[in-house]
């Protein structure tokens, strides 16, 4: 009779599986078993053997003590995804689970660091549909107020989060969908944000911060209940946004330098702001500065440039990046604290999950410097393959 | 803009295919003229509607102290407006723009006038699949006296975005950017067994 692996923890191959972006039946066939055994596995009917599960460590690049790590509880809190219409369920499930591990890895390292302290401003609601768009304006001024930013651009949106406690992720998911997610864990009653890093600029990014940002602060008491149809998500959706547009450009400051509302006006702020045309042109629409047929114009006008793809500088501004897990990784390494190989065994996932999900150089966990590639060499022989040509001079006269 | 979707709209609604390039043409000239003048009065210019000689119908102007305004389509291609008797006698204002230069000493003649007329002008877009609802190009120009040629002709957006910056950083001072202390360290915690700081 086959013995299973004592310790297993099924939920933790769900999440590996899904990370990798693999179905059950494709990993079956990676490592010649049936979708079924998986799916056993996977729903805890059944342990793994001591060889399925190096397999599947080998397969889904883990190692095997990952499968043994009990998933924290993470709490009830809904887990919100922007571009939710139009992602895949595989997609939503992998961007969850590398937001679960770095969850994972944010929990490590607070055995050891001390993050910022929590300030983030929540609006209390549980449904969502008595949250009212001056409601929005309010508390994005709010968290204004809170973090001392003033009313004018915002210099750095990830560094202003990060000073508030919160986690953020900015890692490529593969699929320019998804833009991001986000989450309050009740483990360590810390907000989580990650944002796919596959269309990085420094505009988007900004703008998908803030929209996870939004959901954070007003969704936080949401019951997930509440949320069933197409209809509620792309309320809460709707929200979000006018979120992020009414803490990027806030009213009486954006709204007052907005003298002539013109796509050549949003172009020459969009420096300045560092939010994208698209945004300026819906937030002068939520400000009501512009008029819903005047706004159809204006996107007639927009598509016809080829902004729809591409917007002017999005090439030139530099784009944000987050700092705090990176910065704790290297403050235990440097300090001596724990060395590279301890934090792996901690953390339990391979060196370069790790890097990639908490943003460090490549090859530092595993203190490898990236493999260098010599450039081939031109020959200095003059007898190069089918040997070179014969100089002849002038004649002088 | 909100005329030539008006005119878009009402002609399509009305008249049928045969008769609808011409009625387009139509519709944006009354609405054109009219969201003109309105326009215009609401910020203080004396309008007018004059009726051309010989009859055909009116076109407006709008001014204000010695600087009239006069609404004109030119084609896509931003050539030159049509002369007619309306548009070349308002253009004569602007004979002092473009001095005749006598001798090639004499080079520096005082304008004899300072009457100056402007031109808004609107453009459409032509062929099969143009949008026949938005215009091809906003702008305001300096014809020269003769109408032969535009002195100066610049789009809309890029005018008011020389007023606009005016605006904003004479008029209402911006917000700055307030600076952001980085506060996102992590601090090691102190730890009985003596690992950490």
């Amino acid at each position: 009779m086959r013995v299973g692996t004592p310790g297993f923890q099924a939920e933790r191959l769900t999440q590996a599986r899904d990370s990798r972006g693999l179905t059950q039946t494709a990993l079956g066939e990676i490592i010649n078993r049936t979708s079924s055994s998986i799916s056993r596995w996977e729903n805890g009917a059944q342990l793994p053997e001591t060889e399925a599960l190096d397999e599947l460590s080998r397969a889904l690049n883990v190692p095997v003590s990952f499968f043994m790590k009990p998933i924290p509880d993470h709490g009830m809190a809904p887990l919100f995804f922007r571009s939710m219409a139009v992602t895949t369920q595989s997609l939503r499930k992998r961007t969850q689970s590398r937001l679960r591990w770095a969850q994972d890895v944010s929990a490590v390292l607070q055995e050891w660091v001390d993050l910022p302290h929590v300030n983030v401003p929540r609006l209390d609601v549980s449904d969502y549909r008595e949250i009212k768009d001056d409601d929005i304006e309010h508390i994005a001024t709010e968290c204004r107020k809170s973090w001392e930013l003033g009313m004018g651009p915002i210099v750095d949106v990830l560094l202003v989060m990060e000073n508030a406690g919160i986690v953020v992720v900015k890692e490529e998911v593969g699929a320019a969908a998804m833009d991001g997610l986000s989450n309050w864990s009740f483990a360590d009653k810390r907000a989580y944000i990650f944002i796919a890093k596959d269309k990085d600029t420094c505009v988007r990014s900004r703008m998908d911060a803030a929209h996870e940002l939004g959901h954070l602060v007003l969704h936080h008491s949401i019951k997930p209940d509440t949320l069933k149809s197409e209809a509620d998500f792309k309320e809460i959706e709707r929200q979000a946004f006018y979120f992020a547009g009414a803490f990027l450009m806030p009213a009486e400051s954006f709204g007052s330098e907005i003298w002539s509302p013109s796509l050549s006006t949003f172009l020459a702020l969009k420096e300045r702001w560092k939010t994208s045309i698209a945004a300026m042109i819906m937030r002068c629409v939520a400000l009501g500065i512009i008029s819903e047929d005047y706004q159809r114009q204006m996107w007639k006008y927009y598509s016809s440039r080829g902004w729809r793809k591409k917007e002017p500088l999005d090439d030139s501004l530099t784009p944000e990046n987050p700092r705090l897990l990176a910065r704790s990784v290297k403050l235990l390494v440097e300090h001596n604290v724990r060395s590279r190989e301890q934090l792996l065994n901690d953390f339990r996932l391979n060196a370069a999950d790790v890097e990639a999900l908490t943003g460090l150089p490549r090859g530092y966990m595993s203190n490898q410097k990236a493999d260098v590639i010599a450039f081939p060499k031109l020959k200095t022989s003059s007898e190069g393959p089918g040997g070179s040509g014969t100089v002849i001079p002038f004649d002088r006269r | 803009m909100a005329s030539f979707g008006q005119a878009h709209q009402i002609t399509n609604q009305r008249y049928e295919i045969p008769e609808r390039i011409a009625m387009l043409a139509q519709n944006r000239h009354a609405l054109l003229e009219a969201a003109f003048r309105r326009v215009a009065k609401a910020h203080g210019l004396d309008t007018h509607a004059s009726e051309t000689s010989p009859k055909g119908g009116s076109f407006s102007w709008a001014g204000m102290g010695s600087i009239y305004l006069l609404r004109g389509n030119i084609q896509s291609h931003c050539g030159t407006p049509r002369p007619t008797n309306f548009r070349r006698a308002w253009s004569s204002l602007n004979k002092w723009l473009s001095p005749l230069q006598y001798d090639l000493i004499d080079t520096t003649r005082e304008p004899s006038r300072d009457k100056l007329c402007g031109m808004l002008v609107v453009s459409a877009y032509k062929g099969r699949n143009a949008d026949l609802s938005m215009p091809a190009f906003i702008g305001l120009g300096i014809p020269s006296s003769d109408l032969s040629s535009w002195i100066v002709l610049e789009p809309i957006n890029k005018i008011l975005a020389l007023y606009h910056d005016m605006e904003t950083e004479k008029q209402t001072p911006r917000e700055a950017p307030i600076e952001i202390k980085d506060r996102a360290m992590p601090v090691l915690k102190k730890r009985p067994d003596g690992n950490g700081a």
